[in-house]
């Protein structure tokens, strides 16, 4: 388990200093923030003036345009709120495979430097970051909070998260959905190893409910190349007893097939429900990978 | 299917190690924590049959080749249904051509030699390689095919004897009586297994459409053996080259007479593609050089010549004729022999009833002359030495000392002269008896007829006859035209020769058989006594009638003589016998040309080999086809063939090649099933 500290170095606080989120539709927020919301309120950016209706606030009427007009006028600004960016880091068995080929970083290291990374990025930004660790089911929640000690407690989380246990991602993000209150943005960052039609529907109901999804898909060089040449037992990281004995040389085609197949349904279904789909390979710098995805946000 | 090196089949268990490889691997296995199980999914259970079919595919190939291996080192031995048993015993025959041509130089890899010694080579490694297990003769080929060694089991030293004693002849190969000899041979064998084998340069002229019939014919018959002969041609590789080839032209069954010149007429032919200038010819009789000239033969030309040589003595001679060519060109062809007889002067006894001074007044002047016509000058080289006498005259010495005796419208002879007459025509000489009109038919009856002492007529004398008057003038009876069955009248069937049915006849006498019951060559009691018995006078036969069909020439063997009794007299009181062209070559042959002893010319060798061109592979292969034969390139392979025969055909060099394409096809599918990202 890496130290808190671990989990963002001095090269990730410079990368992610430059970078900025913003959110693509108007966000609900309880404090001010960078994002437009759908509420006026206290703000520096003059939206429009209307007529004086009872229970107006005395304070909000304009009285240099009543001066003027002798007409009692609201001056009503632009709201800008902050954003509720929640993440969800799935920790189930599959997310320990570090490959089998030496030392590399494991899919759940990388998911939680990532999910650090969005953390220090949101906080900094100000807006609330909550988190969502889940397995079979959701095990850990940390409501959003946009104060300064969220990341503190959002790295001694991620920190503390262990994997195991099967990947039930259909059914935690469902369970999910529901937590998350206000409309914001949810990341997801998990293999995605579940029935891509049951996870697809999940990620659809998170989608409605929650504004803006965006899936990090990790994997693993491993589970994209298949390096194995000489026979291969297969144990599952997930599910006690399930192993499979193959002859990859014989076996890679149908392997690729089959990968090609399990990435074009996610892809696919990411791309009808307008969700944000980003498959990242977890032998590449997260920053990087976080600044190339903004970036690529940004410009269209 | 049996094995030469059966201890290593014993390599087969090498079998086991690819498959303990196999089995090892299987059991042995890399294990990782994996995350995608789902994608490890066998969905695509085709593809996975098929990874799994090429798997066990391959498992095969690596065992197959071990397998193979071990087996190609046993040498493996095919058999096919072995003719002759499992022993293979046979009886070969082998047919050898030492014909002309076989001089040739050889294609050879080695030192140079002849298509002989290339013959002999071959034919020595076939009887070392059969005489095992055969029964082996040999059978020459060159001229008249004739056995050279007796059939001999499992002893190939009569064959190899024959063999190095072997020289080419100097004529044509005979093709047909080999196969004729070949199969009475091997009437002998008691072998199951038969084939003969014939070695030769496979003249193309040899080889002719009516040769290979009658070899069908005969090969027809070998299928009424026993066992039916295989057959088998093995060619002996004569390198091309031109030859010139000299030939007495065809022979004729004339006799020569001594005095006569004799003419050699012979044919060269220059089968070469450069022109040949003063080749050396040369004509020897009786080894004697008689003509030697030089003479110049363009390319691929044939040359006629006329050679006129005198023979000084009578007797069988052999005339060779020889061309020789300085740079060795010539090896088949360049020598031909004749054997000719010339037949020495021959005594003629003419007896009349009255010798007369003027030539012609005689009875027997027109037969002189007719025979004497065939000497160019007088007293030299004379065919015959004619002694006239009249009847009463002639004495035993005369008769004893003369060939032929010509009696001519003689009335009678004196009682003795009959008996001496008698026993020199049984002793072999020649009598021709002359009608006319003072015969007296009862003496010669009487005297020379069956019941008498010599039985010299052979038919009885009739009435004078003359031919029939119309008109008021008298009618001529023709003579027969042709042909004419005695050979010695056969000669006229040419009409460049003469022709006797221009001979018109006025008058003749009747002549008839002798009666049924005069029984011919019934000896006398005092004869048998003596030990004197007479000869039977043979059967006559009538060599000539007129055109009405009367009998005019009867002859009739008498011991070894020969008796010719004609109807008509010598002169011309008979017709025109004596004035026709037909007259001399007539009487020569009836009375000089004893064609019972004479041998005609005859060309001692048979020359057809000359052109030395050769059936090509091709050719061959189809000719043995034909034949229903089996050609082979070498003895090597013939001996191959026998061992197969025999026992099989080694098969290891199939197995050979079949390890290879499997391991080529392992390494195949093993690239297909390692090759990254295929299938």
């Amino acid at each position: 388990m890496p130290a808190p500290s671990h989990l963002l170095d001095a090269n990730d606080h410079d990368r992610l200093a430059s970078l900025t989120w913003y959110a693509r539709g108007v966000v609900e927020g309880l404090h001010v923030g960078m994002h437009r919301s759908p509420h006026t309120g206290v703000s520096v950016e003059f939206k429009e003036h209307r007529p004086y209706v009872r229970g107006d606030e005395v304070r909000a009427i304009d009285w240099k345009l009543y001066g003027k007009t002798d007409r009692l006028y609201i001056r009503q600004y632009e709201h800008e709120s902050n954003l509720t960016a929640t993440l969800l880091v799935d920790q189930s068995g599959s997310m320990t495979f570090a490959g089998t080929r030496g030392k590399t970083t494991s899919k759940h290291l990388f998911a939680t430097r990532l999910a650090a990374c969005l953390s220090y990025l949101f906080v900094s930004q100000h807006d609330a970051v909550g988190l969502g660790l889940f397995d079979t089911e959701v095990r850990t929640v940390l409501p959003p909070r946009n104060r300064v000690s969220q990341l503190e407690h959002l790295m001694q989380a991620l920190a503390a998260s262990t994997c195991g246990g099967e990947t039930r991602l259909a059914r935690s993000l469902t369970e999910m959905a529901g937590r998350v209150g206000r409309r914001g943005v949810v990341f997801l960052i998990s293999d995605g190893f579940d029935d891509p039609e049951a996870f697809l529907q999940s990620l659809s109901l998170l989608r409605q409910l929650s504004g803006e999804v965006v899936f990090f898909q990790i994997w693993h060089p491993d589970e994209l190349e298949f390096p194995f040449s000489t026979r291969t037992r297969f144990r599952s990281l997930e599910t006690p007893g399930l192993e499979r004995i193959l002859d990859p040389l014989s076996f890679r085609k149908t392997y690729q097939r089959n990968l090609e197949r399990f990435q074009t349904a996610i892809a696919e279904g990411c791309s009808q429900r307008r969700i944000t789909h980003v498959p990242c390979r977890c032998d590449e710098s997260h920053a990087d990978l976080l600044a190339r995805f903004l970036s690529r946000r940004e410009a269209g | 299917m049996g094995f030469l090196n059966v201890m290593l089949l014993f390599g087969t268990a090498a079998l086991a190690v690819p498959l303990g490889i196999h089995l090892l691997n299987r059991s042995r296995f890399h294990s990782v924590e994996w995350a995608a199980m789902h994608l490890l999914d066998m969905s695509d259970l085709q593809n996975a049959r098929r990874m799994e079919w090429r798997s066990l595919l391959l498992l095969l190939l690596r065992c197959l080749v071990p397998v193979v291996l071990a087996v190609c080192m046993a040498r493996p031995v095919f058999q096919t249904a072995a003719v002759g048993g499992a022993s293979g015993r046979s009886t070969t025959l082998l047919l050898l051509d030492d014909s002309y041509s076989m001089q040739g130089e050889a294609v050879n890899r080695g030192a140079p030699q002849s298509g002989w010694q290339s013959a002999a080579d071959i034919a020595t490694t076939i009887v070392d390689g059969v005489a095992r297990q055969a029964e082996l003769a040999l059978v020459g080929v060159g001229g008249e095919a004739r056995r050279e060694s007796q059939l001999t089991r499992r002893d190939a030293r009569p064959v190899l004897g024959a063999i190095s004693r072997l020289e080419p002849t100097r004529v044509a190969v005979d093709l047909v009586g080999g196969f004729r000899v070949a199969g009475e041979s091997l009437v002998a064998s008691r072998q199951p297994h038969r084939q003969v084998v014939l070695l030769s340069d496979f003249q193309r002229v040899d080889w002719s459409e009516s040769v290979e019939a009658a070899i069908n014919a005969i090969q027809q018959q070998w299928k009424t053996l026993p066992a039916p002969p295989d057959l088998h041609l093995i060619p002996v590789e004569i390198a091309p080259q031109g030859n010139v080839s000299v030939s007495f032209d065809a022979a004729s069954d004339e006799v020569t007479l001594l005095g006569e010149p004799l003419d050699l007429p012979l044919t060269i032919h220059n089968d070469g593609d450069r022109p040949l200038v003063a080749l050396p010819l040369r004509i020897l009789i009786d080894g004697r050089t008689l003509v030697s000239r030089k003479v110049d033969l363009p390319a691929n030309a044939t040359s006629q010549l006329l050679f006129t040589i005198d023979m000084e003595t009578a007797g069988e001679h052999q005339a060779v004729v020889e061309i020789d060519d300085p740079s060795g060109w010539v090896v088949a062809d360049d020598v031909d022999r004749l054997r000719l007889e010339t037949l020495p002067a021959r005594r003629v006894l003419m007896i009349e009833q009255e010798v007369k001074s003027s030539l012609l007044d005689c009875e027997t002047g027109f037969v002189q002359l007719a025979l004497e016509s065939t000497a160019r000058e007088v007293g030299e080289g004379q065919a015959a030495l004619v002694r006239r006498v009249a009847a009463a005259e002639v004495r035993e010495a005369m008769v004893e000392e003369s060939d032929v005796i010509v009696v001519a419208n003689v009335a009678r002879l004196p009682d003795d002269a009959v008996a001496w007459i008698a026993a020199r025509i049984a002793a072999g000489g020649r009598l021709c008896i002359f009608a006319g009109d003072t015969i007296d038919v009862g003496w010669y009856e009487q005297q020379m007829g069956p019941s008498a002492r010599g039985p010299l007529l052979p038919w009885k004398y009739g009435e004078p006859q003359v031919a029939a008057v119309v008109d008021g003038v008298a009618a001529r009876e023709a003579v027969q035209a042709g042909p004419y069955s005695d050979p010695l009248l056969a000669f006229f069937d040419d009409p460049q020769h003469g022709q006797l049915d221009a001979v018109s006849l006025s008058a003749w006498r009747q002549m008839e058989a002798w009666d049924a019951g005069a029984a011919a060559g019934d000896a006398r009691p005092e004869d048998v006594e003596r030990g004197e018995e007479p000869p039977l006078p043979k059967a006559a036969e009538v060599l000539l009638k007129t055109a009405s069909g009367t009998p005019l020439l009867v002859a009739a063997g008498y011991g070894q003589g020969r008796v010719f009794q004609w109807a008509v007299a010598a002169d011309e009181a008979s017709g025109s016998l004596p004035r026709e062209p037909v007259f001399v070559p007539l009487m020569q042959r009836l009375l000089l040309l004893d064609l019972s002893k004479a041998t005609p010319r005859q060309v001692v060798d048979r020359r057809e080999e000359s052109t030395l061109e050769h059936l090509t592979a091709v050719e061959r292969a189809s000719l043995a086809q034909r034949l229903g034969g089996t050609l082979h390139a070498t003895a090597e392979d013939f001996l191959a063939h026998e061992r197969n025969r025999q026992g099989g055909q080694e098969i290891w060099r199939w197995l050979l090649a079949l390890v290879v394409v499997l391991l080529f096809a392992e390494m195949m599918v093993a690239g297909r099933l390692t090759r990254r990202g295929g299938q």
